[in-house]
């Protein structure tokens, strides 16, 4: 076989509006003495120079696998140069694709799940969206990729932080987190982060989704009693507010998280069948899902995290003195939050 | 599954520094040129297997092709550091060498005969550009610039156009005017093109694991699906009637004679166990050989009902498999750098 015997490579994926610090953070990572050799693959308009690194420029050319399914649409241009970058026995330590400012992530990152060969040698580490923290808010609103882009991210820079007022910049931090509470979110000015935070995270290991368990069930959490407090207490002045703004900004297309926490153990056929009817029908809608399930009859927790219609799941660690509970999380657009929680809640044993 | 019928020789062996990207023997068949992925450009003497060159670093970050002039005194390449270089084959100096229009120059082609005036031109494709060079490596005309990468490269037609295959369509070029003469425009992205010598038939290998194949006369478009991989090798026999594909582990043959292969049924080679990664029809024979990801390499006659002539295998997946000009040897090179020459008994 290939000549390859290490595992294989990190992918990163930059995403983030004309403007936002796409760049500026690229030319960091490139420049920092760290001793990885990178290759990078930036679209058309890109505009990185930097001496002994390999830069290649390429048109985003999307294609679909199976006729007519969004789930199925990937990358023609990056099986290419992947493959190329293949071939190479000294290989690269670590591989990142900025995207253009307009580009859905989806088919970037669908196309290291479903095309076999880029599966041999490569392996998506993460999704970062670097977010103009001053021009942001207007994006928001009228442009339908930037709130995918936060939707798909596993790390958020909020940059450009230092041309904002700090009520302003926390008002659009809650923004982004109502949409993605699971990616990381970082201020930065300038791009300047440590590299490790956008670097070799395990965004999409299973494994490693473990060690964000705290934060993500955090944010699952709060979101659950978010929804429960909108019931409860209608009434209430400060969310009465909080509410109206919501019928301001938010309609039905905006991009969501609905996070779902309960006790209690899953009857495995229901589960599989609900799970199965979700994404079949709503996958093209869900941007990215992550959950730690509790199976009826299983010792050990069950994990899983998707794409659109791709998911990955297999039984994880045995629960042992830990309760036994369930923790999921949907980002997406034009979700269900009722359907999606009764749906949940149907397929306990 | 089959036995071979015939034993192999192993006639000489040498190796590169990394995966061998390309392998091309001399017109007259004394010289077996070959790069690798590290930037080497090597000549060997094609009866002793000693290396009459070697460019250690002929392009920084790899060499992708190699193409002989047709007069066999100069050699072409082009690689990864965006440049193409021609070689004086026997003194080893560098006689031309040119930036190709993007950081990647993969693909080179010469014209099989002269073009007007201007003798063998050579076609060089880097990114989305195509550009025309004369024999002594001046430009011949202004560079032709695609909307999207080019895929694959070749000449046509006796030498009359340049075939430029990018992801949505296989485009015919005047080598002189650069004007479009025609083009087949493709749903599925094209990662392979071939032309039957003939001129009738274009097949294009897919990244949806599909092969498209046009009647260049009609006009007429069919679809083989069902691959089991992405074909990327395609080779013609020189009669133009069979077109042996990759795809898994299986080489099929279709049979293009008439009405062409749209209702019929491939022949299906089975002998590797690893996906098909290399084939190459004699040039004046009718042996195929092909090889696979696994070392495997097979020589068949695909016609005939005990179609496997003849096995062997190299120590690491085989990336190029060519014969020589009379057919007499066959060159086999592996992703770890081997270089194998071979010779059915």
């Amino acid at each position: 076989m290939s000549s390859s015997s290490n595992g294989p490579i990190p992918v990163t994926v930059i995403t983030g509006f004309l403007g936002a610090g796409k760049t500026t953070l690229l030319n960091r990572i490139l420049t920092e003495k760290h001793g990885k050799r990178i290759a990078v693959i930036e679209n058309e308009f890109g505009e990185i120079g930097v001496d002994n690194q390999l830069v290649i420029q390429s048109d985003e050319e999307i294609f679909e696998l199976n006729n007519g399914c969004i789930c199925c649409r990937v990358r023609g241009d990056l099986i290419r140069i992947l493959a190329k970058l293949q071939q190479r026995r000294d290989k690269f330590d670590s591989v990142l694709i900025e995207t253009t400012g307009l580009a859905d992530p989806g088919p970037v990152a669908q196309t290291f799940f479903t095309d076999e060969e880029v599966k041999e040698g490569f392996v998506l580490d993460g999704i970062v969206t670097v977010v103009d923290a001053k021009h942001v808010g207007l994006h928001f609103d009228d442009t339908r990729e930037v709130r995918e882009q936060i939707g798909f991210a596993d790390v958020i820079l909020l940059n450009k932080t230092d041309l904002v007022p700090p009520a302003e910049l926390a008002k659009t931090e809650a923004r982004i987190r109502k949409m993605n509470p699971f990616a990381k979110l970082h201020k930065t000015e300038n791009a300047a982060i440590d590299l490790n935070k956008v670097l070799d995270i395990g965004g999409f290991d299973l494994k490693r989704a473990l060690d964000l368990e705290p934060d993500f069930l955090k944010a699952a959490e709060d979101d659950y009693h978010h929804h429960e407090h909108e019931h409860d207490h209608e009434g209430h002045e400060h969310h009465d507010h909080e509410h109206e703004e919501e019928h301001d900004h938010h309609h039905d297309e905006d991009v969501t998280s609905v996070g779902i926490t309960t006790p209690g153990d899953l009857d495995e056929k229901k589960l599989s069948d609900w799970l199965g009817t979700l994404l079949r029908t709503k996958g093209q809608d869900i941007f990215r899902m992550k959950g730690v399930l509790s199976v009826k009859g299983r010792d050990q927790r069950f994990v899983f995290q998707g794409v659109h219609m791709l998911m990955d799941g297999r039984p994880d660690r045995p629960w042992g003195k830990e309760p036994r509970h369930n923790a999921l999380i949907f980002i997406g657009r034009n979700l269900d939050r009722k359907a999606l929680n009764e749906g949940f809640l149907s397929c306990l044993a | 599954m089959s036995s071979p019928l015939r034993a192999i020789a192993f006639t000489w062996h040498t190796r590169l520094g990394d995966f061998v990207t390309d392998a091309a023997w001399s017109p007259s068949g004394d010289r077996l040129a070959v790069s690798s992925v590290s930037g080497e450009v090597a000549i060997y003497d094609a009866t002793t297997g000693k290396a009459v060159h070697l460019f250690k670093e002929a392009h920084t970050d790899g060499c992708d092709a190699l193409a002989w002039r047709p007069d066999g005194k100069a050699l072409a390449t082009a690689g990864r550091d965006g440049m193409w270089k021609l070689w004086d084959a026997s003194e080893g100096k560098i006689l031309a060498e040119h930036e190709a229009g993007a950081l990647w120059a993969e693909y080179l082609a010469w014209s099989p005969r002269p073009v007007g005036e201007q003798g063998h031109l050579l076609a060089v494709a880097a990114g989305n550009k195509v550009t025309l060079w004369t024999e002594a490596g001046a430009p011949s005309s202004e560079a032709i610039t695609f909307s999207r990468t080019v895929a694959d490269l070749a000449w046509v037609l006796n030498g009359t156009a340049v075939a430029v295959a990018t992801s949505t369509s296989v485009n015919l070029r005047d080598p002189e005017t650069g004007k479009e003469e025609r083009a087949f425009v493709s749903r599925d992205p094209i990662l392979k093109m071939s032309f039957s010598p003939s001129g009738k038939w274009l097949m294009t290998g897919n990244q949806d694991c599909s092969v498209h194949v046009w009647n260049t006369d009609s006009g007429a478009e069919m679809h083989m699906r069902g691959y089991a991989s992405k074909v990327r090798q395609l080779a013609w026999h020189r009669g133009s009637r069979w077109l042996a594909a990759g795809g898994g582990d299986v080489v099929s043959v279709w049979d293009c004679s008439g009405p062409g292969p749209s209702g019929r049924t491939p022949n299906l080679l089975e002998w590797h166990q690893d996906l098909v990664s290399a084939l190459h029809y004699q040039p004046a024979g009718d042996w195929l050989a092909s090889g696979a990801r696994d070392g495997s390499v097979a020589i068949w006659s695909p016609t005939q009902r005990q179609s496997l002539i003849s096995g062997a295998k190299i120590s690491s997946g085989v990336t190029r498999v060519a014969w020589s000009p009379d057919g007499s040897r066959l060159a086999a090179t592996g992703e770890e750098g081997e270089v194998q020459v071979l010779a059915v008994e």
